[in-house]
């Protein structure tokens, strides 16, 4: 039976703590993107003791850089998906240590460093569907900040109030569960008998 | 103005915001058929974010890409022509959000303005082929892990076989499968390459012309798919829509491996000359 939880952001640790493997979760509230050059520019202020541009406990940081219209003074998002989490891996213990995200949403999971981090922040990965964009930008109802535009459009910090977004599929746990593994590890040994 | 910008605006729109009707129909199907339900839940989101695009004349997907383009045969005479008429096109519509403020500079990773210059868009020429301008989106998930492997020339097929497989395992669900996989194998490391990505214009279920190939191809699209990798990376039938296989002749001490996934959305297109008129075409 699957499990459907929405859950209102910031995140509490007990939010977080009770998500498993295979549970779709809908959020609502305010949502970071945040891709490659975002995660650099971050970690180096943060080493330099310098103020970041928000505040990122409990947050739900989204591995995703949208296509926007700017509408006099607004922007708007009209299309947004995720990207490879993967690029993102070096990151993890920075993110959810130092700056206390809780749920990191993205593509095609992640590796050994952030199951571990996941672990010891009690934090969760969660997967959104690849591509499908329109349906995606659809649960972002508003862009209310935008830091770092310098970096071009996909790679800025776009701060987004969404609204049911979801399903998101719950892939990695804060027990250590991950639900990629044991798929590749089967792959792996398909691949051994038909090919070894 | 250019003649070419207003086909080359609306071939572009079209390959960024529907998808081509044989991946469209594979897509469907698979959904039909996987019976593994996170990954039957996935294609379902996926059939209805494709026609969602194609009604508002949105982007499929928010990657949209390297724009890729392969002008053939008499249009290749116009070169300078429709490389000025596609500059133009991607220029306007990166300003006007068709498509993302996608390329950068390598090093520096500083915005390349409208999507056009430090050699972008790519333009291959080719005088002998048929006559078309065909172009490609290159989303990032699925360009990042396509791959050129030198073999040593003793290599079999099985184990190339092999090699095929553990770079789709490695692709895992970060390419957004169900994907296309196209092989190249022989020639050069250019030719490889090129060929592992034109393989890919040619339609879902289209076999290669030699018999052995083909088998091959079959064998292929089979044993990757009772990999149960599945539309999400989180296990199903369907990881991926086709497989292509492309053998170029090579030099005795080389043998070039070269593989290029494209995403379930795989998105392309061509302008044709039918009669005298350029025609948009799949």
């Amino acid at each position: 039976m699957v499990k459907e939880v929405v859950l209102p952001t910031p995140l509490s640790n007990e939010d977080v703590a009770e998500l498993r493997v295979g549970d779709l979760v809908y959020v609502n509230g305010l949502i970071f993107t945040m891709r490659d050059l975002a995660h650099i520019r971050l970690s180096q202020r943060y080493a330099k003791g310098e103020q970041l541009p928000e505040d990122f406990t409990g947050a739900v940081i989204f591995h995703a850089g949208p296509v926007v219209e700017k509408q006099q003074d607004n922007w708007l998002i009209s299309v947004i998906g995720p990207t490879t989490s993967m690029r993102m891996e070096p990151f993890s213990d920075f993110v959810l240590g130092k700056l206390a995200v809780r749920c990191i949403v993205g593509k095609g999971g992640m590796g050994r460093k952030t199951q571990e981090a996941l672990s010891k922040y009690c934090a969760a990965y969660l997967l959104s569907p690849p591509g499908c964009a329109v349906i995606q930008a659809k649960a972002m109802q508003k862009v209310l900040r935008v830091h770092w535009l310098d970096l071009g459009v996909p790679e800025a910090l776009w701060v987004i109030e969404a609204k049911n977004w979801g399903p998101l599929t719950v892939a990695m746990d804060a027990n250590g569960n991950n639900l990629f593994e044991k798929v590749r590890n089967n792959a792996l040994n398909r691949i051994n008998n038909l090919y070894g | 103005m250019n003649k070419y910008e207003s086909i080359l605006t609306n071939a572009i729109t079209k390959m960024a915001t529907e998808l081509p009707p044989d991946v469209y129909s594979a897509l469907e199907k698979a959904c039909e058929e996987e019976t593994k339900e996170v990954a039957n839940n996935l294609l379902k989101t996926i059939i209805q974010s494709i026609k969602i695009s194609s009604k508002e004349k949105l982007p499929i997907c928010q990657d949209t890409g390297l724009i890729s383009v392969y002008i053939s045969g008499k249009y290749v005479k116009d070169y300078l022509l429709i490389k000025e008429g596609l500059e133009r096109a991607i220029s306007k519509l990166t300003e006007s959000g068709v498509l993302r403020p996608t390329i950068v500079s390598p090093i520096k990773r500083e915005p390349v303005i409208g999507n056009v210059g430090m050699s972008e868009p790519e333009v291959y020429l080719d005088f002998e082929g048929e006559n078309s301008i065909k172009l490609m989106m290159r989303g990032a998930g699925a360009e990042n892990y396509s791959t050129l492997k030198m073999l040593l020339p003793s290599t079999n097929p099985h184990e190339i076989s092999k090699i095929i497989l553990e770079q789709v395992l490695e692709a895992d669900g970060r390419i957004c499968p169900p994907s296309i996989v196209g092989v190249a194998i022989g020639g050069s490391p250019i030719s490889a390459i090129l060929s592992s990505r034109t393989a890919l214009f040619s339609k879902i279920g289209e076999r290669s012309k030699v018999n052995e190939v083909a088998e091959w191809e079959l064998k292929l699209l089979r044993a990757i798919n009772s990999l149960n990798i599945g539309s999400m990376g989180l296990g199903g039938v369907y990881t991926v829509l086709d497989v292509k296989i492309r053998l170029l002749g090579t030099h005795i001490a080389m043998l070039p491996l070269a593989i290029t996934f494209g995403c379930w959305a795989l998105r392309r297109i061509q302008i044709k000359k039918v009669g005298n008129i350029d025609e948009i075409v799949w």
